[in-house]
């Protein structure tokens, strides 16, 4: 099920809202989160619903472990114990054909098996969900619950569910501790008007850029220069408004049962350097990644080299954690240097015009992206080479992507964020959003389109 | 690792203009919603208002804007059934829009009776059921039903086109049953909520202006014109890679999605088959080609290799099962075609069609 479907927008949501906030208790309100968020799952594919519990179960029950351990060793053997299985489901189902071809290539005779493995939607999130409440509760942040429902629902919570933000426990406890208040209309108001923004960056401007993009892209015909550059700035606002949008649909929703969803982008695209980019961009895996990954490696603690190794380990992970592929790699890769590049070169960037600055970052983000969309690493080379001038051919990019790209440059540096603006909830509001959502709607009707992050 | 501030958005109750609590948030909250879905069914109220004056489909037969949407299904049954055609038909051809130009004359010349080309826009396999079943209702008696096979026809994951969703008689045909005038009037309200409709309603009322030449039409017999496209041809100027990246780009979304062979549609169209052979009728299927520059991408891009190889074991296994001629038109060289006999990525032209009327005499003979 996807947030812009007939099925989600006309069935799911509005009985559970309903349901929802004519249930009074505690429990009954986590119930109805927990079996609405396995119903959204399931609705993909119902044997994964066993998946995602399994995990759920080994961490609640892990975490009560490590909070009565008497030693901190006991506990320690706790968190190594739950969170090994995570990643190795996580392993299993996401890595394992990857890394078996490639070791086959290694080792021709080695005979390694394939299985015809199915990647359950969403484990790249959840995993991170239950990895990040159990290292929590080991670090003494967040006090394990006992109350099997309040931690089944923040794990199946759907607004969150399959494709992010990666939402830590202590940052929904409080909402979920005081899950039976009254229906706050202000809340409400705010998330329908932080919805149907989602909406239409996703349906309106994503899909729009996608139907243009994706044909240069398949071609096998070489692109000329202008057509690799469009393809390249299409891809680069279609991933943006999609999984912003996505992202903003999946905070409006938060909101509706009184849940705050922290903002997961802000304006990346206006960066002023690769850090700056990284604290603006999917904010939520990258900040978990320095919590839980490049802080545990040692963060800047041991000096400039082992910094510079933490940041490329870190960056390595966090593209492989995007896909099974050599590019997803080189691409956390390249984003480890630019960081280190950063960092190393940080003082003389600091004294460049802003503009400058902003368009070199905006540059470099591009690279990445086009390392992002590839096929493979051939694939990726072959498109940058045209974006330099080799190899071009003479396809070029329909008219219609060029005036997108350039609303959409125009559109990163002069419209707000939904975070940036303040969402009404009087009449002239409503009757905003409804418009907002008709418009949407006229766009989605008939057409069935999945989140670019949907399978991660 | 950059320090990413989280944010959360705070809420200010007095610029959202709520204030009070217990009841008073219940009823806010309410009439919240109320103004919202009031907005959106007015909004919808004056779509459908337009659609149903505009009327560019033709679903309304409104008649005060012209139509410009063609719809091959309702075309066709009236061209069927006017002027006798459907007695004089001894074969009919069914397919999608890539056997449209198939020549019912060449169909004569080549098997010796009149032929009706039924073929319709994205036919599918439940399409080809509903319009055999709807013509043999009429009293059509054909020796031989000539089936062009899409891949796409036989697609596991979408449903079936709306065209024929709207389409009581059709339906009524393919269901046996009287069909739910409720739902195909929710089907047709529904598909004039898209942004394709307001580009028909706004193009409907462009052309009410200003009229403008008329792009394809279909003759008697069921054959299709492209005005336009012949028009160019005759005067040098077509290009059939104009189209490319729309062409292309709509087969890459048809086939993204199918992961197999439906297996309902492969009971429908072995129904078609099982009911023409009883009633006398001849069948061939035919998979439809499509030239190597689309399927090189459809097979760089989608699970097409795979599909196409699967559709190939299927046709021939079924071809001893229910004693069917089945012929592999899917590259251009089984019906010795050309690379430039077409009119975009996915659609023949008349030599190309022509000599896959050949192949199927030939086959046949």
């Amino acid at each position: 099920m996807v947030f812009n479907s007939d099925i989600f927008l006309f069935a799911f949501l509005p009985v559970v809202f309903t349901l929802f906030w004519l249930a009074r208790t505690k429990r009954e309100r986590y119930i109805l989160l927990t079996l609405s968020g396995y119903v959204f799952y399931g609705y993909w594919n119902w044997r994964f619903c066993f998946l995602l519990l399994f995990s759920s179960l080994v961490s609640f029950f892990a975490a009560l472990k490590i909070g009565q351990s008497g030693s901190r060793a006991k506990a320690r053997y706790w968190m190594i114990g739950s969170i090994s299985v995570d990643l190795a489901l996580l392993g299993f189902f996401k890595y394992y054909n990857f890394f078996a071809i490639n070791a086959a290539r290694v080792f021709p005779d080695a005979m390694i098996p394939l299985f015809n493995i199915v990647l359950p939607v969403g484990i790249s999130f959840y995993t991170f969900h239950t990895i990040s409440y159990i290292i929590d509760v080991m670090d003494g942040r967040v006090k394990p619950t006992n109350n099997i429902y309040e931690y089944l629902t923040y794990v199946g919570l759907f607004s969150q569910l399959v494709a992010g933000p990666i939402v830590r426990f202590r940052q929904i406890e409080d909402d979920l501790e005081h899950v039976d208040r009254p229906i706050q209309p202000d809340y409400m108001a705010r998330g329908l008007g932080f919805f149907v923004i989602g909406l239409v960056r996703k349906v309106v401007i994503a899909d729009s850029i996608a139907r243009l993009v994706n044909p240069l892209l398949a071609s096998q015909h070489p692109l000329s220069l202008a057509g690799a550059w469009l393809a390249a700035l299409g891809y680069t606002f279609q991933l943006y408004y999609d999984f912003s949008g996505y992202s903003d649909m999946a905070v409006g929703l938060g909101y509706l049962f009184g849940i705050h969803i922290p903002q997961n982008f802000n304006s990346p695209y206006r960066a002023l350097g690769i850090g700056d980019f990284w604290r603006r961009w999917h904010i939520s895996l990258s900040s978990w990644l320095r919590d839980y990954l490049y802080i545990r490696l040692g963060g800047s603690r041991s000096g400039v080299f082992h910094t510079n190794v933490n940041l490329l380990v870190t960056m390595l992970l966090g593209g492989l954690w995007h896909g099974a592929n050599w590019t997803f790699i080189v691409w956390g890769a390249y984003h480890g240097i630019l960081l280190i590049l950063d960092r190393i070169f940080k003082a003389p960037l600091s004294r460049l015009p802003a503009l400058a600055y902003q368009t070199g970052t905006f540059l470099l983000v591009i690279v990445g992206w086009v390392l992002f969309r590839a096929d493979n690493i051939h694939s990726a080379l072959r498109w940058l080479g045209w974006m330099a001038g080799i190899g071009t051919g003479t396809q070029g990019a329909p008219v219609t992507l060029a005036l997108l790209v350039a609303a959409c440059l125009a559109a990163i540096n002069t419209v707000p964020e939904a975070w940036d603006l303040r969402l009404g909830g009087t009449r002239k509001w409503a009757y905003a959003y409804s418009l907002v959502f008709f418009v949407a709607y006229l766009f989605m009707n008939g057409k069935d389109s999945v989140f670019l992050y949907y399978q991660f | 690792m950059p320090d990413a501030e989280v944010k959360y958005m705070p809420v200010d109750a007095q610029e959202s203009g709520f204030s009070g609590g217990g009841l008073w948030r219940i009823f806010h909250a309410i009439r919240f919603l109320g103004d919202f879905f009031a907005g959106v069914g007015v909004l919808v109220c004056l779509q459908l208002a337009c659609a149903v004056i505009v009327d560019p489909r033709g679903d309304f037969n409104t008649g005060v804007f012209p139509v410009i949407v063609r719809d091959a299904r309702q075309i066709k049954m009236r061209l069927f059934r006017s002027k006798n055609v459907y007695k004089s038909a001894g074969g009919i051809v069914l397919g999608s829009s890539r056997a449209m130009k198939l020549s019912p004359m060449d169909l004569e010349k080549a098997f010796g009776y009149k032929f009706f080309n039924f073929s319709v826009d994205s036919a599918r396999a439940e399409d080809f059921l509903a319009i055999y079943r709807w013509a043999r209702s009429l009293g059509a008696k054909p020796r031989l039903i000539v089936i062009g096979l899409d891949l796409d026809a036989l697609h596991d994951t979408v449903g079936p086109d709306s065209r024929l969703a709207q389409n009581k008689e059709l339906n009524e045909a393919l269901t046996g049953k009287p069909a739910s005038q409720k739902l195909i009037k929710f089907h047709t309200y529904k598909s004039s909520l898209t942004i394709a409709f307001m580009k028909d309603l706004a193009f409907s009322l462009k052309q009410f202006v200003l009229p403008a030449k008329v792009f394809s039409h279909y003759e008697d017999d069921g054959y299709l014109r492209y005005d336009e496209w012949e028009r160019l041809r005759t005067a040098g100027k077509f290009n059939p890679h104009d189209r490319d990246d729309v062409c292309l780009n709509e087969y890459i979304y048809r086939f993204q999605d199918m992961k197999g062979l439906s297996p309902a549609r492969k009971l429908q169209l072995e129904e078609v088959i099982t009911e023409a052979h009883a009633d006398g009728a001849e069948v061939i299927v035919w998979l439809t080609p499509l030239p190597p520059d689309t399927s090189a991408v459809l097979e760089a891009k989608t699970g097409y290799k795979v599909l196409l190889r699967d559709a190939r074991v299927y046709l021939a296994e079924l071809s001893g099962r229910l004693k069917v001629r089945v012929y592999d038109y899917s590259t251009i060289d089984a019906y010795h075609g050309t690379s430039a006999g077409w009119y975009d990525c996915g659609h023949t032209d008349e030599k190309d069609s022509s000599l896959i009327v050949s192949a199927l005499a030939a086959g046949r003979r």
